[in-house]
Parts: C-alpha cells; sequence; structure tokens
C-alpha cells in the first residue's frame, strides 16, 4: 500500500475525542473540520502550574539522501508509549506546502 | 495527511500575509514620502512556493508619481524571520513584541528601522492571532499530535513553535519533539535556543540513524548501499558517535540510540553496531515502526521511559555572556569538532559593530551544510582537521538570535527539472493522487 492509502484507511477519530482523550474542556477547542483543531492559549494559562511532563528530543545524524527517518521513528516512539499505556503527545513541525507538493 | 500537508489551518499563510504586510507598509511609507529616510531596505516579501525567478525581483516600476523602483526579493515562507518569532514567542504580547523589533532597514545615517517605527506591529499580530493557537490533530493510531510552526533549521533554529511544546507537556506525560536536520544543526538550536525559552529542558534524547546511512557516511557508493559491509560502517560509525559524546557531555543528557531497521541490515552489522555503542555506554532500540507502527517502536518506548527516570545535567554549550566571537568558536570546535573558525573582513566588521551595539548576549544561529560536520558539505568522513568558515553575519532582532552563516545558503529553492507537481492530480470523485 502506499503511503497515502495508508493513511486513507486509517480510522480516524473525531478530533473532539482526542481533545477529551487529553482532559481538555470543549471551550479550549475550536474545530477545523472533523480531524483537526486550535487548542486556545488560555488552557496554558488554566495549566500554568501544573507539572510538566517528560520532554523528548529526536534528533538524527547527519541526513544522507537515503533518509533516516526521523518523524517516522517520532511517531512510532509515540504511538509506542500509547501501546504501553503511557500518555502520549506528538508535538511537530507543520509542513509548508513547498516540502509537501512542489519539490 | 492530506489535509496536513495543504493549507491546513492556514497558519502558513497567515505568516506569508504578516510578512508581505511589512513590505506593502513599508514601500507605501516610501511612496508617501519617507518621513523615516529609509535608505536600504533589508527585508523581503515571501512567499510559499519553491520559485528561484523570485530570487530577485525589481518592484514599483509602475512609473507613478512617487514610486521608487528598487530591487527586492522573495525568500519561501519558511525563511522568514516572522517563522522564527512565531516560533519563538511565548504568547500573543510577546509575539507582538518581537514583531515590532524587526530591522527591516536603514536610513541615510545607517540607523537601524524597525517595524514599530512605521507602526506595523499591531496589524501583523492581527493576522498572525488565530495562527499562534497551536494545532491539535492525531497519528494513525490516534495518539495526540500537536503541529505548529516549522523554520528552516539553517537560517533559522528549525524546532516547532515554543507555545506548542509547551503546551505538549502539559497534556500529556510524556511530549515527543523533534529539532530539523542533523543534531549539529536541530539539536544543538534547539538545546541552545529553543531551550533558553523552555521550562525544562530534554529527559532523554533519540539519536535516530540507519545502517544504511551510516555505511553511506563511511564512504559506500549508494548503488551498493544494500550489500552487507562492516568497513564501511565501522568507517561511518564516527558521525553517530560524535553526536552522542557531544550530546553527553557537552550536553550532560540522557542518550539512546533508535535504528530505524531495514530489511536489508544484517545481523553482523547490528551486531557490530550494538557492541560499538555498549563499549560507549549507550542503549539501542532496533524500531520497525515504518512497517509496524507502535508495536514496532514498544521496545524503544520501554527504553526510552526507563531513560526519563535517570537524572540528567543539563549545560548549554555555551553562555549568553561569552562574546559573540566565542559563542561561534565553542559551537564549532565543541560540536562540530572543528579546529578553529576563519572570518571574513565582512563578518569581522560586522560583529564589532554588534558587539559595540550591545548585541553581544544574543544566542547564534548557525547555518551551515546539514550533510557533513563540517561546512564543506562532501567531507563526510571528516577524518582531516577542519576550520568553520564565517562568511557574514545577521542580526535578527525580533527572533532574538545571531544568525552567522557560513556559505552560501539559499533562502529561495527552486524546483527540479521534473517537479512533483507534475504527478499530482484529483480525479472526477475529488480523490487526490500524487502526493506523499
Amino acid at each position: 500500500m502506499e503511503d497515502i492509502e495508508i493513511a486513507r484507511n486509517a480510522k480516524l477519530k473525531n478530533i473532539n475525542e482526542i481533545a477529551e482523550k487529553l482532559g481538555i474542556d470543549e471551550e479550549y477547542i475550536e474545530q477545523y473540520g472533523k480531524y483537526k483543531a486550535k487548542i486556545s492559549n488560555k488552557l496554558y494559562e488554566k495549566k500554568k502550574n501544573d507539572k510538566d511532563g517528560k520532554l523528548i528530543l529526536v534528533t538524527s545524524i547527519n541526513p544522507t539522501p537515503l533518509g533516516e527517518g526521523k518523524t517516522t521513528i517520532s511517531i512510532g516512539l509515540a504511538d509506542g508509549l500509547s501501546q504501553i499505556g503511557k500518555k502520549s503527545i506528538l508535538a511537530l513541525r507543520e509542513p509548508s506546502l513547498r516540502t509537501s507538493i512542489w519539490n | 495527511m492530506e489535509e496536513i500537508n495543504l493549507h491546513f489551518t492556514g497558519d502558513i499563510h497567515a505568516i506569508t500575509s504578516a510578512n508581505n504586510l511589512l513590505s506593502a507598509i513599508i514601500d507605501n511609507h516610501i511612496f508617501q514620502g519617507n518621513e523615516l529616510e529609509i535608505d536600504k531596505v533589508i527585508w523581503k516579501r515571501c512567499v510559499d512556493l519553491n520559485d528561484r525567478a523570485l530570487r530577485k525581483v525589481q518592484i514599483a516600476l509602475s512609473g507613478e508619481k512617487g514610486a521608487v523602483p528598487r530591487e527586492d526579493g522573495f525568500d519561501i515562507t519558511v525563511a522568514s524571520e516572522i517563522m522564527a518569532i512565531f516560533c519563538l514567542a511565548e504568547n500573543l504580547e510577546d509575539l507582538k513584541k518581537r514583531l515590532g523589533n524587526i530591522v527591516i532597514g536603514y536610513n541615510k545615517k545607517g540607523e537601524e528601522i524597525r517595524a514599530k517605527d512605521l507602526k506595523a506591529e499591531g496589524a501583523m499580530t492581527v493576522l498572525l492571532k488565530d495562527a499562534l493557537k497551536p494545532n491539535l490533530v492525531q497519528t494513525l493510531e490516534n495518539t495526540p499530535a500537536i503541529i505548529h510552526g516549522g523554520p528552516f533549521a539553517n537560517i533559522a533554529h528549525g524546532c516547532n513553535s515554543v507555545i506548542a511544546t509547551k503546551m505538549g507537556m502539559k497534556l500529556a506525560d510524556y511530549c515527543i519533539t523533534e529539532a530539523g536536520f542533523g543534531a549539529d544543526l536541530g539539536a544543538e538550536k534547539f538545546l541552545d535556543i529553543k531551550c533558553r525559552n523552555l521550562p525544562k529542558t530534554p529527559d532523554a534524547v533519540v539519536v535516530v540513524a540507519t545502517i544504511k546511512a551510516l555505511k553511506y557516511h563511511g564512504g559506500m557508493p549508494i548503488e551498493n548501499i544494500k550489500e552487507e559491509s562492516l568497513d564501511y560502517l565501522e568507517k561511518g560509525i564516527h558521525n553517530l558517535l560524535k553526536h552522542i559524546d557531544n550530546l553527553k557531555n557537552i550536553y550532560g543528557l540522557n542518550v539512546i540510540v533508535g535504528i530505524n531497521k531495514y530489511i536489508t541490515d544484517t545481523d553482523k552489522e547490528i551486531d557490530y553496531l550494538r557492541t560499538k555503542l555498549e563499549e560507549k555506554g549507550v542503549n539501542i532500540s532496533l524500531v520497525e515502526a515504518w512497517a509496524k507502527g507502535g508495536k514496532g517502536a514498544v521496545d524503544l518506548a520501554k527504553k526510552v521511559v526507563d531513560l526519563c527516570e535517570k537524572p540528567s545535567n543539563f549545560k548549554y554549550c555555551y553562555d549568553l555572556n561569552d562574546s559573540i566571537k566565542e559563542k561561534i568558536e565553542k559551537i564549532a570546535t565543541r560540536v562540530y569538532g572543528a579546529e578553529g573558525v576563519e572570518y571574513t573582513d565582512e563578518s569581522n566588521k560586522i560583529i564589532e559593530k554588534l558587539e559595540k551595539e550591545g548585541y553581544g548576549n544574543m544566542p547564534v544561529c548557525i547555518a551551515k551544510t546539514q550533510y557533513s560536520l563540517s561546512d564543506d558539505a562532501k567531507d563526510l568522513l571528516c577524518i582531516n582537521p577542519f576550520k568553520i568558515h564565517v562568511k557574514n553575519v545577521i542580526l535578527k532582532t525580533g527572533a532574538g538570535f545571531i544568525v552567522v552563516l557560513t556559505g552560501n545558503i539559499f533562502t529561495m529553492p527552486g524546483l527540479p527539472k521534473t517537479p512533483a507537481s507534475e504527478k499530482i492530480d484529483i480525479d472526477e470523485n475529488g480523490e487526490i493522487v500524487g502526493i506523499f
């Protein structure tokens, strides 16, 4: 299967369900369609004094034309942590039009 | 996936608009009589497309009374200082303050003119108001993901937004984040720039490598890369070991190696790598997430959980009170392994001026080739002693760092002879093909 077919076949949940799993109150969520939402920065203000979770940085050797799979491992690690029952979240960069389409 | 790869929630368009609003304000100011006596504009326009024809353009050619033709240029949006500012800003107020601090050019006396002199920062912040809220999505296995901001990793710091990372740490017990390119550029900037704006430093670092890429670093020709070779692996492993050594000994962090496993990797190669890393006291995990998803990374997940419990003793590579040159030299010698730094006369002059004007206490953001630890993209082995060559220095007062250029960095890439766009299409049902 091509990557995009895998993506289309995956059963995505409504983003509200994902937000709920994170304990985010509805008032802090602005939905952009079914699968995307913006989180209000007021939520951070509210949670400012809560304990921070563990921070894990994923980096790599110097890149080669073969590709190292940094993002594959980041996503795998977050999913792997979910698999062993840990509450995990990814914080990644957003791709721009130029990288996804025109190169 | 298409939803993330295309317009997403419009953040990048908002950044493009804010950038170009500033350009429009500048040229309007000049058109309306140029009260501030703007003599040299350094602020460029931007667009989120690879369009090399826009690297240098002539503008204001209409011939209208008051139109002052001048040379301008376009950067891609991710190279805009606004993207870097967006990713370092703590909140809306900090964003506005940083936008106001952008140096857009100089007057006839050579004095800086900032965006706030044009009263531009308020309107620019309005355009970015919604974009500044982090975006929540999910992985194919329904793990939450915040995707927010994405600056260049050479002329900028190459990390997602501070706001998103801070939010992530409040929402879950484990927040996984990334830095662009290799650890010499991405991790160095994550640690020396971004972490100065975060409430904490990483509890664990995963260094990603593949057996194939390590053999490539050892000089193995790409057409033979799938063949077993302990020889090339042995030559190429130095790259991985240098990054591990930096993260452990310069920064004092807990490190694990994640090997993105391919079917062509042999047991002998894996055993060799494991032994070498164990000698250095570094754990390794074989990850098959590409084929098996989260199940393929359970071993890594368990090891990361353990690693996070170990105490770390974080130290920055340089102190903000070091001089600009001391900072550059510490990164070059300690992180890259260079024997020293050479400066052009031009960069010496700029550094001296910046120190005199009181900008010496900013972090530095080195733009260097991502392919090698040195500034020579072809020198993968780095066996011979090398120096880092500083060609130019640019102050980014909004982002709050000093960019140090070690070569020509294109801030507007071009398309290849056969662009991917030729394969992208949409069928009668609205299904997109050709985007990966």
